[in-house]
């Protein structure tokens, strides 16, 4: 090739590359960020293209949402001291207060949404024991360690906080009435007094006294049955339970090492070391016949069915007990995994309802057992934590 | 010499028929009685009547039981009979009849009221608040003694019996004392210590009278952790525990520790690997550990009661970290 035509083309370069230049510093500035590097289109073209990315074309089918609850459920992972079931609005939705351990805050969860609110932010140290009245407005908080442990009233207002009143001197044992009366035990020099406070006043009346001071109280919420009381459980020491019928204590048959029981209207399920073992027993109150159970009745893992009172739900473990029980697992030196049961003392068979390591995986050591009014419903509280669960009967 | 021998004879026979007769009359007695076990029995306890009847020849002789003059059909000829006391504390009268065939009949009557006598022990030692049961007593401690006793109509009116407490079979008051149906004794030495109390009415009657065993336990040291947020666990910690984040408060409880101790003269101490801890805090209970590292180490609490030794108890724990 001719030196003339490798100039010829270096010229021509050099004037496209200037031409382009041209170009670019007219028309080159973009209008849009993206259009500097998407608009390759010949000056400047404004034609969009809409780019649909390709999709794999679902199934005709309708969508599926998981809205199954699992019958056995968790409620809290925060450790609980005390709750209660409450039914609100119309139609009626499930709610459950709960006070927290170590502060006493109150939550409370729709048991439909498990939408969680706080109810009160009102903080008591080293709470341990709470009580809530059946109409919610009222929460009885017991704190401390030993000699030192106080009892508070809370009284719950809208808006986070509520007002404190100490209950001086210190309650021992306390629940509240289906009136939402205040009824609790003061140790006295001798015994106990059994009061009943109304909580608008704060005025007490006197219910009975009890002739001993470590008392341990089946109370009755109602006003139709009586309030039952035994000494407190020991394996190695004597129990008797008491009825108390117009202010007085009247025995029972009922007695035995290790004494502990849980009563309705009809029936006293009674648990006492029989030889080196615990055993427990049911005895009817209007036959005034006593028989065996078919499982261990451990009055913390136990509920009667309000509404049949033959039924009886219990959490216990198919196990071995010792000599030393219930005072090993009250110090939580024993611990168990708990299944679920049904009692029907009529027939006196017992039959698993649900077990808890199957079901969800976790040992659960039942206690602080409740059913809702309904009967549709236990709940209770994983000793291992303290965590707050539901089971749906 | 004969006469000697008469004299020697007479001497020596009159102090035997003497005997003879003291025997027939006050130890092996006449007629029957009916002996029951247990002797005061609860209502709806179980109780066995046995025929008591060997100071005389019963040989031949035909055996009926009557409760409250009715006879009891399948209980012929029986020598011991069981059956349950009356589950609502009303009275029964058990006979029995021995029916001769050479010489006239003979019976006895036992009556039997139960009553129940409950005792109610309630030793004065330490338990943490969340626990749900009764204290048990250690040497030396204090126990209260509460017997309650109920007939048919309810419980008894104090002041119209005499109760007489033993501890081990000596008498804690000197005697019975009326209206006094409680008691305070300091747990001797030994495994159990047997205290009995015996009702009278106003009579002298003894009406009932039960013994109850009461242990002696040492103080127990339990370890729980306790979180700053939610407060004392209620799980004991056992041989081993896991420290999870970087510290963590222990409390040793000491189980049936006396009362009287827990404020005053106390010895406590906790240490680590074998190495008193230093560390001051304002709770001797607590201990706060943190983690330096990994590994493990030995956690030891000792208590003590500085006004009786025996009163004590040291406990230990690994933790791992």
């Amino acid at each position: 090739m001719k030196k003339t035509t490798f100039i010829l083309l270096g010229i021509a370069a050099i004037v496209l590359l200037f031409i382009v230049w041209v170009y670019l510093l007219i028309y080159g500035t973009p209008a849009k960020v993206d259009e500097f590097f998407t608009d390759f289109s010949l000056f400047g073209g404004s034609e969009n293209i809409d780019v649909t990315p390709t999709t794999d074309t679902p199934p005709e089918t309708a969508p599926v949402v998981d809205v199954i609850k699992d019958k056995l459920r968790q409620l809290t992972t925060r450790p609980v001291i005390g709750f209660q079931e409450f039914k609100i609005g119309e139609p009626e939705v499930r709610f459950m207060s709960y006070a927290e351990a170590g502060t006493g805050h109150i939550y409370q969860i729709n048991l439909e949404t498990g939408e969680e609110t706080r109810l009160s932010n009102t903080t008591v140290p080293n709470a341990e024991l709470a009580v809530f009245s059946p109409n919610g407005a009222y929460v009885v908080i017991r704190s401390g360690f030993g000699s030192g442990s106080d009892v508070i009233l809370l009284e719950l207002v809208p808006g986070g906080s509520g007002t404190i009143v100490p209950l001086t001197p210190p309650i021992v044992e306390f629940t509240f009435s289906d009136e939402n009366e205040l009824l609790y035990t003061e140790t006295t020099r001798i015994g106990n007094e059994g009061k009943a406070m109304n909580l608008q006043t704060k005025i007490s009346r006197a219910l009975f006294t009890v002739p001993f001071q470590a008392v341990t109280m089946i109370w009755s919420t109602s006003s139709t049955t009586p309030h039952y009381v035994y000494p407190k459980a020991a394996a190695r020491l004597h129990g008797y339970l008491y009825a108390i019928k117009n202010g007085t204590i009247v025995r029972q048959p009922a007695a035995g090492g290790g004494l502990t029981a849980e009563t309705n209207n009809q029936y006293v399920a009674y648990t006492k070391l029989q030889g080196t073992e615990p055993a427990s027993y049911i005895y009817d109150i209007i036959s005034q016949k006593t028989t065996g159970s078919p499982i261990l009745i451990e009055p913390s893992k136990c509920v009667f069915n309000p509404l049949q009172s033959n039924t009886l739900y219990c959490g216990h473990e198919l196990t071995t007990y010792s000599y030393d029980f219930p005072d090993d697992w009250y110090r939580g030196t024993r611990t168990f995994s708990d299944r679920i049961w049904r009692v029907d003392l009529n027939v006196r068979s017992a039959t698993q309802i649900v077990s808890p390591p199957q079901v969800a995986g976790r040992d659960i050591d039942l206690t602080n057992m409740q059913i809702a009014a309904d009967a549709k419903m236990l709940y209770f509280m994983n000793k291992n934590d303290n965590t707050l669960w539901l089971y749906e009967i | 010499m004969r006469f000697l021998l008469v004299l020697f004879l007479i001497f020596f026979s009159i102090p035997v028929g003497y005997s003879n007769a003291q025997l027939s009359t006050s130890i092996i007695g006449e007629g029957v009685r009916i002996a029951t076990e247990p002797q005061y029995p609860s209502p709806g306890e179980t109780v066995t009547a046995t025929l008591d009847d060997y100071s005389i020849n019963s040989s031949g002789a035909s055996i009926s039981w009557y409760f409250d003059g009715t006879e009891i059909q399948n209980a012929r000829d029986k020598r011991m009979i069981t059956f349950s006391a009356d589950p609502n504390g009303r009275r029964t009268d058990i006979e029995v009849r021995l029916a001769f065939t050479n010489k006239p009949a003979q019976n006895a009557i036992h009556t039997i009221k139960p009553v129940y006598l409950d005792l109610i022990v309630e030793p004065q030692t330490y338990t943490p608040v969340f626990y749900q049961g009764r204290a048990l007593p250690v040497h030396g401690s204090l126990v209260n003694l509460t017997a309650l006793a109920h007939t048919e109509t309810g419980m008894v009116a104090t002041a119209n019996y005499s109760y007489n407490w033993q501890l081990n079979g000596n008498s804690i008051y000197g005697g019975p004392q009326k209206g006094n149906n409680r008691a305070q004794i300091t747990i001797p030495y030994g495994l159990d210590s047997i205290v009995t109390v015996t009702v009278q009415d106003q009579s002298g009657t003894i009406i009932t009278r039960r013994l109850v065993s009461v242990p002696s336990v040492p103080v127990q040291i339990e370890f729980y952790e306790v979180s700053t947020l939610y407060g004392l666990s209620h799980r004991a910690i056992g041989t081993t525990m896991n420290l999870i984040g970087n510290s963590s408060t222990i409390r040793a409880v000491p189980y049936y520790l006396d009362t009287r101790a827990v404020n005053s003269s106390l010895f406590s101490e906790w240490s680590i690997n074998g190495r008193k801890n230093q560390t001051i805090t304002n709770d001797p209970f607590e201990i706060n550990l943190q983690r330096s590292g990994a590994g493990g180490a030995q956690i030891s609490f000792k208590i003590r009661n500085l006004a009786e030794l025996i009163q004590g108890d040291e406990a230990s724990f690994q933790v791992k970290f």
